[in-house]
């Protein structure tokens, strides 16, 4: 499966003077560019746009990264006014935030047949600190109106070789003409990828002599030269992974430094046995690892009484899970270190699971630790590693040759099982003791939402009987925290009678709530209100057995997909029901049984009922077989829900004798 | 002295109703748990209004958070900007039996700006933490100082503001010089103050004790009638760089005009110019304002800067004039500069705005009412009313965002209490009219048209704005039918004084009449089933509807030729005090007509009668989803 083209450039040498790239003056005949032949309903497109991002040595130990940058934009109406509005992030690299400077903004309005223009004023650009690590440029620019040209240009200073900022060639406007330089001294190596499914017009790369002063030597640079042209805008689709994984884009990671000879210096990124090497070595990530004397003490009563090496694991992981609350952040490096979280019992995503590897390892228990990007986070880059992709870590316990993935950090979350933020295809497990791999993360068990009724029809149109809801993987975690937050018990059943209309809860019962491996059981007694006006001699009963959480709307309701779609796991939905009707009537009318499927039973949708012996027995089931749906599947998907809504509309008719 | 004497007042609070032991949560009275997610055990609000340009706040709070849902509770949110400075933080966890799990100090607070999307910049920042505690039920408890520099925009007490909050105790104090007039607002008290004069001090202390949590319920009239709520504010305060006396809204208002407005309306004499010619032709001074309105929507863009006094001094007409944006202040006052020229009287009007309507508090003047500015135009005959904000609506429309509500108008002879004009429910119209062709093979192909008025013209305005991708996506949210096609839409707006949009569409629905052995069944009602309200045993609140409306949705469909023309005529009509329900079905001339009506009357009704608005509700949506059988001619 192609999800994106990758590409890893071999630099293609040409030996002549790089031609520079800057944004030409203003012509007021570029009033007239359109772009109706790219995308005619756009509000605002780029019409060009530069970056160019260099070296500079100011001091001779201190080197810094330049990045120009210089827009022009077409305004078409007031819905694309907010593209005159720029919020430009500056992160803090060490204990320097970027800077930014030399801004300049222009607004060109036509009046009359006279280019007006409009410049930005110091005073209204502000810079807001947002956090510690983040600050943002606020600015927008003046004077615009429906056909305005609007042009900005800065420069961002960055002190760490290791900002070198991504350029994104697709936007959520269209952009007629996008062109990037990137001008590296050959002593530098960076691991280069471009992203995305917008052909490159050009791609080329020169020697440029002399450069770069470093140290009072003039030094060669490679220029490399990326241009697109016609870039659509992007638009983002339900079900799908994050954006970043399709947005045309070149990124840079620095990977080494080297002599002029070619010889390495200094490596940054690496081979994954270097990544290997440094994720060990990290205080905050293998130095944790060794802590397993932290469990050394906790450890004999949890896995007393557990005879083998899959319940003692079990036993550590709830213990874990129930020790340290997650704070809510991400992160493969550990935040307050396992022992620190322990004690204070909260911690980020990597103090909870490196802090279970640790423990696990403790009791002789296989276990390494998984680094993983999460869903919205985007892929990780699979041809060269890149250790910024990652922001999240998770457990691999081996046991009796079986691997469990492990995340402890929700507490409803089972044994084996994971939230849906951390299935994004692959995650890196690291080994230590031999070369880490990619391992595909997938739920074992199917995200399934099932109910059974089984009771009786009155003849005043009231159901009577017991509801069950059954949940299982994804689903039951996520009712679990419902449950959970709603207080207590009578709240959570005050909330599903407010949402269930017709109903009347006369008990609740929930099985399994603790026993978080199980399937999750809430039993109603219900009193549910089918038949409205009713009267106790009516000749016929109409209806649909199927009486809660009848599939309506179409999620794949798009006339056409671009993108794969993308569950995160299998998926369930059925119905059991079984209903006495009152003596004396005769089923007169009954949907065909049905059962539709996908090719390749990646869907199917099966319906039976049968009436015997007074009983209406009906079961209904939705199954979705794969978690990954193609951009070309789409359209029978769609189709799949819309036959199954259609045949969700028929009703049984009984009559009277 | 003074000083030395509130801080051995706050400290012999501290100790005593602090005590660690006491605050184990089994202390908690039980009449006070149900409902509740947190538990305010012991809170005092202190404020020292030491002069005009001083007020020390003193928070003390012992808070038990029960459940995860109470978690936000715990919470310490403390804002900060020049006029405002944090003196001091201290607190600690404990767990259920009050024993200390940590301590808190400022260092643990993460420091961040409060801008948000939609503002470019504002320099008020906050600094916050949250406990993340993994055990319930525990007890968050601190104590902050806060000094403002002045005196006009200073907290209230609201101690059971949050429904699912009991209040054990909770205490609110407040002191200044013998000499210094106050003015105090109280309501929905359960004890009167205490107040106390001596020679150096007079002092008010309210309190609360022992309120349970409630449940929350829809359709419940605005908090502010029915929970406790104190303000003071000093007679003659000092904000920013200002200092006024005032006493009421006339007072406010003539502050507000005379230190914050007043000459901020100077065009550059080019400006003025243009406006003089763009109205050279028209006759009223409606028209004249109408073509204003329109240059200023052309014109300018929303932009939220909210610098200098507190938010609440607009940037100048010329700064709108040279930038062409602004806030909502800059804008209006830009709009009135604009009239000037022309020779319109205009006010500057503070109003509350949201969906919900919320009124100026009339007996309390005070800046923290009010969250936007709107313009009145007062015209002999008509008022106008215009929202400076949006480049899209039509000249005098203001819709659901700040309709019937009680405003401030800022003017020159001082504040007046004005009402925004109210769109009686039978002006909040949607009326549809579908007429379908049912199809062979049981699609449906035909037009459907509607028109949008009152609050209910911009359900559909801005779809005219929209890309024709998002278009589509927009209809198929709002026209939720599977398998819809949108063939031809066009959209007319008609600016009447009470403006209206149509919208005209070419539909196809693949389909969507399901064959069933011998009959063919259809849901005549396609765009409009009504949702239901939660079922509540025991309502404590009067049903309060914040704003009415009418739907009216009538339907033709041309039968298919091998279907009988017969269906058994039905009909339905509901009355209840709050609303109105009508369903007719009939066949005539080969053709199903469905009409559905559907109304909904402002007001309060008394608690009793949540009962019959629930059965309308439902009964209305159960009949909304009525299905017809026809059955399919057999072969002779």
């Amino acid at each position: 499966m192609k999800l994106f083209s990758t590409l890893v450039w071999l630099f293609a040498v040409f030996y002549c003077q790089a031609q520079q790239l800057s944004m030409k003056p203003f012509k007021p005949a570029q009033f007239e560019t359109t772009c109706t032949e790219l995308d005619s309903s756009a509000n605002a497109f780029v019409i060009e746009e530069y970056g160019n991002t260099e070296f500079d040595a100011a001091g001779a130990s201190e080197l810094k990264l330049i990045h120009y940058y210089s827009v022009r934009i077409k305004i078409i109406n007031q819905e694309g006014f907010d593209k005159a509005n720029f919020k430009i992030p500056l992160y803090r690299v060490g204990d320097k935030f970027e800077i930014i400077s030399s801004i300049k903004g222009k607004t060109y309005n036509l009046v009359d047949g006279k280019v007006v223009t409009t410049e930005l004023e110091k005073d209204n650009i502000f810079t807001e600190k947002y956090s510690d690590n983040l600050q943002f440029c606020k600015l927008t620019l003046p004077n615009i109106q429906e056909g305005s040209i609007i042009e900005l240009k800065y420069q961002i200073t960055s002190e760490s070789l290791f900002q070198f900022r991504s350029w994104m060639f697709q936007d959520d406007i269209p952009k007629l003409y996008s062109a990037f330089v990137s001008e590296i001294p050959k002593n530098f190596v960076y691991n280069i990828t471009v992203k995305g499914r917008v052909p490159m017009f050009k791609k080329e790369t020169v020697l440029k002599t002399g450069c770069f002063n470093y140290n009072n030597e003039m030094r060669d640079c490679f220029s490399t030269t990326y241009i697109m042209k016609d870039i659509p805008a992007f638009v983002q689709e339900d079900y799908m992974l994050s954006p970043i994984n399709y947005l045309a884009a070149v990124t840079f990671e620095l990977k080494h430094f080297q002599d002029e000879n070619g010889m390495v210096i200094k490596n940054f990124t690496k081979t994954w046995k270097d990544v290997d090497e440094l994720m060990m070595a990290d205080a905050s990530f293998g130095g944790q690892l060794k802590k397993t004397n932290s469990f050394k003490k906790i450890l004999p009563p949890i896995i007393e009484n557990k005879s083998n090496n899959y319940d003692k694991s079990k036993a550590i992981y709830s213990y874990i899970q129930n020790q340290i609350k997650w704070n809510n952040y991400y992160g493969c490096f550990s935040q307050k270190g396992i022992e620190e979280s322990l004690k204070i019992r909260t911690g980020n995503a990597a103090d909870i699971n490196l802090a279970l590897v640790t423990a696990l390892n403790a009791a002789d228990i296989e276990a390494y630790p998984v680094v993983l990007s999460t869903r919205e986070n985007g892929l990780p880059n699979m041809f060269h590693p890149v250790i910024s992709d990652f922001n999240y870590v998770i457990a691999l316990a081996i046991i009796d040759s079986t691997k469990y993935f492990l995340d402890a950090t929700e507490q409803y979350n089972p044994f084996g099982e994971l939230p849906l933020r951390t299935i994004n295809h692959n995650g890196r497990v690291i080994y230590s003791k031999k070369s880490s791999e990619w391992l595909p993360m997938v739920n074992p068990r199917i995200s399934s939402s099932t109910y059974q009724f089984d009771g009786e029809l009155l003849t005043n149109g009231e159901l009577k009987g017991i509801l069950t809801f059954n949940y299982a993987g994804i689903d039951a975690l996520n009712k679990r925290k419902e449950i959970s937050s709603a207080g207590n018990d009578d709240l959570f059943k005050e909330e599903l009678e407010n949402s269930m209309t017709s109903a009347k809860i006369d008990s609740i019962r929930i099985f399994n709530f603790s026993e978080i491996d199980n399937v999750l059981n809430i039993q109603l007694g219900l009193t549910y209100t089918l038949l409205d006006n009713q009267d106790e001699d009516s000749q016929t009963l109409s209806f649909n057995p199927i009486f809660l959480n009848k599939t309506t709307k179409n999620p794949f309701n798009l006339d056409e997909r671009t993108y794969p779609v993308d569950l995160g796991s299998l998926k369930e939905n059925s119905q059991m029901i079984k209903i006495r009707i009152p003596d004396g009537y005769t089923l007169k009318e009954k949907p065909a049984n049905s059962s539709l499927a996908l090719p390749e039973r990646a869907a199917r949708y099966v319906f039976k009922a049968e009436f015997k012996d007074q009983i209406l027995s009906v079961h209904q089931s939705v199954l979705l077989n794969k978690s990954l749906y193609l951009e070309d599947e789409y359209l029978d998907l769609k189709e799949f829900y819309s036959r199954l809504i259609q045949h969700q509309k028929l009703e049984f008719v009984f009559t009277k004798n | 002295m003074n000083r030395l004497l509130y801080s051995t007042l706050i400290f012999f609070c501290l100790s005593t109703a602090f005590a660690q032991q006491e605050l184990a949560s089994e202390n908690i009275p039980k009449n006070l748990l149900p409902r509740a997610n947190a538990v305010v055990r012991n809170q005092v609000t202190q404020l020292d209004i030491k002069s005009e340009k001083e007020v020390v706040e003193t928070v003390s709070e012992a808070i038990t958070i029960l459940n995860k849902r109470g978690d936000s509770y715990a919470d310490i949110d403390l804002y900060y900007n020049k006029s405002a400075s944090i003196k001091s933080l201290k607190g600690e966890i404990l767990n259920e039996h009050g024993t200390v799990l940590q301590k808190l100090a400022l260092k643990n607070f993460s420091d961040r700006s409060i801008t948000d999307d939609g503002t470019m910049f504002a320099d008020y920042r906050v600094k916050t933490y949250s406990p993340n505690i993994i055990e319930y039920p525990y007890t968050i408890v601190y104590t902050y100082e806060i000094v403002h520099k002045q005196s006009l925009s200073i907290p209230y007490w609201r101690p059971n503001y949050y429904d699912d909050v009991a209040v054990e105790k909770s205490k609110f104090i407040f002191t200044s010089p013998p000499a210094m007039e106050l003015r105090v607002e109280s309501k929905n008290l359960s004890k009167e103050p205490k107040i106390e004069n001596s020679d150096k001090l007079k002092s008010y202390t309210f309190e609360a004790e022992n309120l349970p949590a409630r449940k929350t319920e829809p359709f419940s009239p605005n908090s502010d009638l029915t929970s406790i709520l104190v303000k003071v504010i000093p007679k003659t305060f000092f904000y920013y760089s200002k200092q006024s006396t005032v006493n009421d809204w006339n007072d406010f208002g003539k502050w507000v005009y005379d230190d914050l407005l007043k000459d901020k309306r100077q065009l550059p004499a080019k400006a003025v110019e243009e406006v003089k010619n763009l109205i050279k032709d028209a006759k009223t001074d409606q028209e004249k304002a109408q073509i204003l309105y329109r240059y200023m929507q052309n014109k300018t863009r929303y932009i939220s800067v909210q610098i200098g006094i507190g938010g609440l001094e607009p940037f100048s007409a010329q700064y709108v004039d040279q930038l062409s944006y602004g806030d909502c202040k800059a804008l209006v006052n830009y709009m009135q500069s604009l009239l000037d020229v022309a020779g319109i009287p205009s006010y500057y009007c503070i109003v509350e705005a949201g969906s919900r309507k919320i009124d100026l508090d009339v007996n309390f003047a005070n800046a923290m009412d009010g969250n936007h500015i709107i313009l009145c135009l007062p015209f002999e005959q008509d008022t106008t009313w215009l929202e400076c904000t949006n480049n899209k609506i039509p000249y005098g429309f203001l819709g659901d965002f700040t309709d019937d509500r009680l405003v401030l108008a800022c003017t020159e002879e001082g504040g007046k209490i004005l009402r925004t004009p109210k769109y009686p429910h039978e002006d909040n119209l949607q009326k549809r009219t579908s007429h379908f062709k049912i199809l062979e093979d049981g699609s449906l192909k035909g037009t459907v048209n509607t028109l949008f008025m009152g609050s209910q013209f911009d359900n559909h305005f801005y779809n005219q704005f929209l890309s024709p991708t998002e278009l589509n996506k927009r209809l198929k949210d709002q026209y939720d039918v599977d398998n819809i096609v949108f063939e031809k839409v066009k959209y007319s707006l008609n600016e009447n004084m009470i403006p209206t949009i149509e919208e005209n569409m070419d539909v196809f629905i693949k389909s969507y009449v399901v064959k069933s052995q011998n009959s063919k069944i259809i849901l005549p009602n396609l765009f409009s089933v009504g949702g239901t309200i939660p079922d509540l045993k025991e309502r404590i609140n009067p049903v309060y509807i914040n704003r009415g409306f009418v739907d009216i949705d009538t339907l033709i469909f041309d039968l298919p030729e091998d279907v009988l023309p017969i269906v058994k005529p039905e009909q339905k009509i509901i009355k209840a005090p709050m609303g109105y329900y009508e369903m007719n079905t009939l066949v005539k001339d080969n053709q199903l007509h469905y009409y559905r009506r559907f109304e909904l009357f402002q007001g309060t009704y008394p608690p009793e009668s949540y009962a019959t608005f629930n059965q309308l509700m439902k009964d209305a949506s159960s009949s909304d989803k009525g299905r017809y059988k026809l059955s399919v001619k057999t072969a002779e």
